[in-house]
C-alpha cells in the first residue's frame, strides 16, 4: 500500500465517519415529524379534493373576502362540469351585485358570498358575456325546476340547474333573496340573447 | 382512468418516441428517465401552436404532441448520424413496461388518495392559467411574466385529458426528482460494488425524500418541483455528455473515463431542460445562467467540437422559442413587474451571443482555458466582479437580502437541519477529500451550487429583499438546487467509498 493509498484511506474513515453523524442528524431531524409534527411541518397542510376544484375552494386559506373567488370559481367549474369541456357563454349581469344585493356597496362575507368579475371571465376562459338584465328569478319557476330534480346544489350557495342535453351555454341567475346562485342552461332561462 | 395518469402516460410515451433514435446512446435507464421530462415539455408547443392560433385545443392537440416527438426525434437523429454506434445492449423491452407500470402505478396512488397541497398561486393563477391556454388558448402579460408558460402549458395538457384540478403531476415530478439523484449516485459510483453503490444511493435519496421541505414541494401546486427536476436534469445531463458520471476505485478518474469529447445526444438533453428552466418560472432564464455556465466551462475544457456546442445550445434556444413563439403572436412584447417580454427576449439575444461565441472558439479553445478548472475559475472570476457592483449599487437592500437568506435558510424557512447539513456537507466535501478518487464532475457541481446562490443573491438584491418564513421567495426559490445539493452529497460518498474500496483492495494484492 502506498503512502497515498494509506492518507486516502485515512481521510476517507474520518470523511465516512462524520459524512455519517451528520447525515444522522438530519434523519433524527425527521423525529419531529412523530413528536411535533407542525414544528417539521411549517408549510400548508396536505389536503384531498383530488380532481375536484370545487372541494379544493373549501381546503383553501379563508382570508379576508376570498369568498368572491371561491364562489366564481364554483359557478364556473359547475357550467363547465355541464358542458362537458369549454363553456360558450356565461351570461352575467352587468350589475354584478344584483346576485347578492341591490346596491354596489352591499356587504358580502363568507356566509353571504359575493362574485368577482375578473374571476368569471379567467376561470371561464373569457367566455362571460355581459348583459344588462336582472338575474333574480321568480320563485315558482325555481320551484319547478326543483320539482323536476334539476337543481343540484353545491357550495359556496351556488346551485346548478341540469338541462336535458348537454349544452355549453349559461345564464347567471339568483331567488328572490339573493342568497343562492343557479347557473341555469341558456334554454331554460328566461333571458333572451339575440 | 384518472385524467392525472392519463397525463402522466401520454407524456412518457411522448418522450419515448422524442427519444427513439437515441434510445440504445442513453442505456436503458438513463432513456427512461428523461422520457417524462422531455414528453412534459411538449405541452409547451401544443400551447404555442394554440395561441398562435388564437383558438382552444380542440382535438388536434395530439399531432401538435406527435410534432413536439418528431421535432426532438428529428434533432437527437442529426446531432448523433456521425458518431459511432454505441456498443451497449439495446433498451429491453419489458423496461417499457416497467418504467410504464411503476409511473401509472404511482400516478394512480396519488390520484386515488387525492393529495395536494396548494396556495392562493395555485388555484388562482397556476390552474386558471392552464384551464385559459387549454380552452380559449389565450394568455396575458400577467400570466406570462408572474408564471411563464410551461406549468399551465402541463396544466392545460391535463384539462386536455378531461381533468379538472391538475394535482397529480407534481408529486409525479417528485418521485422522478428522487430518481434523478438515486440514479446520479448510482452512476458516479460505478466501480463500487452493487450492493454499496445501491446502499450509497438509497441513503442520499431518502435522506432528501424524508424532509419535509421535499415532501412539501412534491405535494404544492407551484413552480418549484419542476425548476429542480429540470436543474438537476440539466446538470446531470451535462455529466453525462462528458462520460465522467463515474468513479472507479482501480483508476485515476482525473482524466475523461469514456470516450473524449462531449456526447450531443446527453448535451441535447441538457439543453432542452435548460430551456424548460427558462420556460418554467419568470426567474427561469436568470437561473437557467447555471447549466449555461456549466456547459460553457465543459466545452471550454473538452475544446468542444461545433456539433457539441450546437446540440446544447441549439435546442435550448429553439424550443424557448418555439413554445414563446405563440405568447409573442398572442401578446406581443408583453410589459410585466416581473418578466416582461423585453427582457426575456434581451435573455435569449444574449444566450445567442453565447452560442455564437462558443462556436467561434469551437475545438480552438485558448490553452489556459482548457486546462483544469480554469473555466470555472474565470466565470467565479467574473461572478465576483458582477456581485461586487450589485451589492454597490443595491446598498442596503442587498444587506436585508442576505440577513433574510441566510435566517430562513437556517432558522425560519421550514427547512430544519436540511441546508445547515448541506453547508456542513459542503464544507467536508473541501476539507477531507480523498485524492486519487475526485471524481471530476464534482468539482462543476459544487461550482453550478455556489453559482445558484450568487444568481439567487443578484436578483433579490436587485427586485426584491424578502421577508423572513417559509413563503418567502428566495427560501421557496432555494429548494430548486436542493436535490443538485444531494446529488453532490451522492458523488461525494461515491468518492470516499471507492478511497476505502481502493486500499482494501491494495491490502489485499498485498
Amino acid at each position: 500500500m502506498t503512502a497515498r493509498t494509506r492518507n486516502d484511506r485515512v481521510t476517507a474513515i474520518i470523511a465516512l465517519l462524520l459524512f455519517a453523524t451528520l447525515s444522522l442528524y438530519l434523519l433524527w431531524d425527521v423525529r419531529a415529524a412523530f413528536s411535533d409534527f407542525d414544528g417539521w411541518w411549517e408549510y400548508f397542510e396536505p389536503v384531498y379534493p383530488g380532481d375536484d376544484f370545487i372541494a379544493a375552494t373549501l381546503d383553501a386559506e379563508q382570508v379576508s373576502n376570498w369568498h368572491i373567488y371561491y364562489r366564481s370559481i364554483t359557478v364556473t367549474t359547475e357550467a363547465r362540469r355541464m358542458a362537458g369541456g369549454r363553456v360558450d357563454a356565461l351570461y352575467a349581469p352587468e350589475r354584478l351585485y344584483l346576485t347578492w344585493g341591490t346596491r354596489a356597496d352591499d356587504p358580502t362575507d363568507y356566509d353571504h358570498p359575493g362574485l368577482r368579475d375578473v374571476s368569471l371571465e379567467g376561470l371561464s376562459a373569457r367566455a362571460v358575456v355581459w348583459q344588462d338584465y336582472d338575474p333574480v328569478l321568480p320563485d315558482d319557476v325555481i320551484a319547478r325546476w326543483v320539482e323536476e330534480g334539476r337543481v343540484t346544489e353545491t357550495e359556496w350557495a351556488v346551485a346548478k340547474v341540469e338541462p336535458d342535453e348537454p349544452e355549453t351555454e349559461f345564464v347567471i341567475h339568483t331567488d328572490m333573496d339573493r342568497e343562492i346562485v343557479y347557473v341555469v342552461p341558456l334554454s331554460l332561462s328566461p333571458l333572451e340573447v339575440d | 382512468m384518472p385524467p392525472g395518469v392519463v397525463l402522466t402516460a401520454v407524456s412518457l410515451v411522448v418522450g419515448w418516441m422524442a427519444l427513439a433514435p437515441v434510445r440504445n446512446r442513453l442505456g436503458a435507464v438513463g432513456y427512461h428517465l428523461v422520457a417524462l421530462p422531455v414528453g412534459l415539455l411538449g405541452w409547451g408547443l401544443v400551447t404555442s401552436v394554440s395561441m398562435a392560433a388564437g383558438s382552444g385545443w380542440g382535438i388536434w392537440w395530439p399531432v401538435a404532441l406527435l410534432a413536439w416527438a418528431a421535432i426532438v426525434a428529428g434533432g437527437t437523429w442529426w446531432f448523433t448520424r456521425e458518431m459511432a454506434p454505441v456498443e451497449r445492449s439495446p433498451v429491453p423491452w419489458w423496461s417499457f413496461l416497467i418504467a410504464l407500470l411503476g409511473l401509472v402505478a404511482f400516478a394512480w396512488a396519488i390520484a386515488q388518495a387525492g393529495i395536494t397541497a396548494y396556495s392562493v398561486d395555485g388555484w388562482s393563477q397556476y390552474v386558471p392559467d392552464g384551464l385559459l391556454q387549454h380552452d380559449a388558448g389565450r394568455t396575458s402579460g400577467r400570466s406570462l411574466g408572474h408564471r411563464m408558460l410551461l406549468l399551465p402549458a402541463i396544466h392545460a395538457g391535463y384539462y386536455a385529458v378531461g381533468g379538472e384540478f391538475p394535482h397529480v403531476i407534481h408529486p409525479v415530478m417528485g418521485l422522478l426528482t428522487a430518481a434523478l439523484v438515486w440514479v446520479g449516485t448510482w452512476w458516479a459510483a460505478s466501480g463500487l460494488g452493487k450492493i454499496v453503490r445501491a446502499l450509497a444511493a438509497t441513503s442520499i435519496t431518502l435522506l432528501m425524500t424524508a424532509s419535509a421541505a421535499f415532501l412539501f414541494q412534491a405535494l404544492y401546486i407551484h413552480s418549484h418541483m419542476i425548476t429542480a427536476m429540470y436543474l438537476l436534469l440539466a446538470l446531470l445531463s451535462l455529466g453525462k455528455a462528458t462520460g465522467w458520471m463515474r468513479v472507479s476505485s482501480r483508476s485515476s478518474v482525473r482524466e475523461p473515463a469514456e470516450e473524449p469529447g462531449l456526447d450531443p445526444a446527453w448535451l441535447l438533453i441538457a439543453g432542452l431542460a435548460t430551456s424548460a428552466i427558462v420556460l418554467a418560472r419568470p426567474d427561469g432564464a436568470a437561473y437557467s445562467i447555471v447549466p449555461l455556465a456549466v456547459a460553457v466551462a465543459l466545452m471550454l475544457r473538452q475544446h468542444a467540437a461545433a456539433r457539441s456546442v450546437d446540440a446544447f445550445f441549439g435546442p435550448s434556444i429553439a424550443v424557448t422559442l418555439l413554445v414563446s413563439a405563440g405568447a409573442f403572436v398572442q401578446a406581443g412584447i408583453w410589459e410585466s413587474d416581473k418578466l416582461s417580454g423585453a427582457v426575456f427576449l434581451a435573455f435569449l439575444g444574449a444566450q445567442v451571443v453565447a452560442w455564437l461565441i462558443m462556436r467561434f472558439l469551437s475545438g480552438r479553445s485558448p490553452a489556459w482555458l482548457a486546462t483544469g478548472t480554469n473555466p470555472l475559475r474565470l466565470i467565479i472570476g467574473i461572478d465576483i466582479l458582477a456581485l461586487s457592483l450589485i451589492w454597490r449599487r443595491a446598498g442596503e437592500q442587498a444587506i436585508t437580502t442576505v440577513q433574510n437568506m441566510s435566517t430562513n435558510l437556517l432558522s425560519q424557512g421550514g427547512y430544519r437541519f436540511t441546508w445547515p447539513y448541506a453547508a456542513a456537507v459542503l464544507t467536508l466535501s473541501l476539507a477531507l477529500r480523498p485524492r486519487s478518487t475526485r471524481h471530476p464532475y464534482t468539482g462543476y457541481l459544487l461550482f453550478a451550487i455556489v453559482q445558484f446562490f450568487a444568481i439567487a443573491l443578484a436578483v433579490h438584491s436587485l427586485t426584491h429583499p424578502g421577508r423572513l418564513g417559509w413563503g418567502d421567495s428566495f427560501n421557496r426559490v432555494a429548494f430548486h438546487v436542493l436535490p443538485v445539493v444531494y446529488l453532490y452529497a451522492g458523488m461525494y460518498l461515491g468518492e470516499v467509498l471507492a478511497a476505502l474500496e481502493r486500499s482494501r483492495e491494495d491490502s489485499s494484492a498485498i
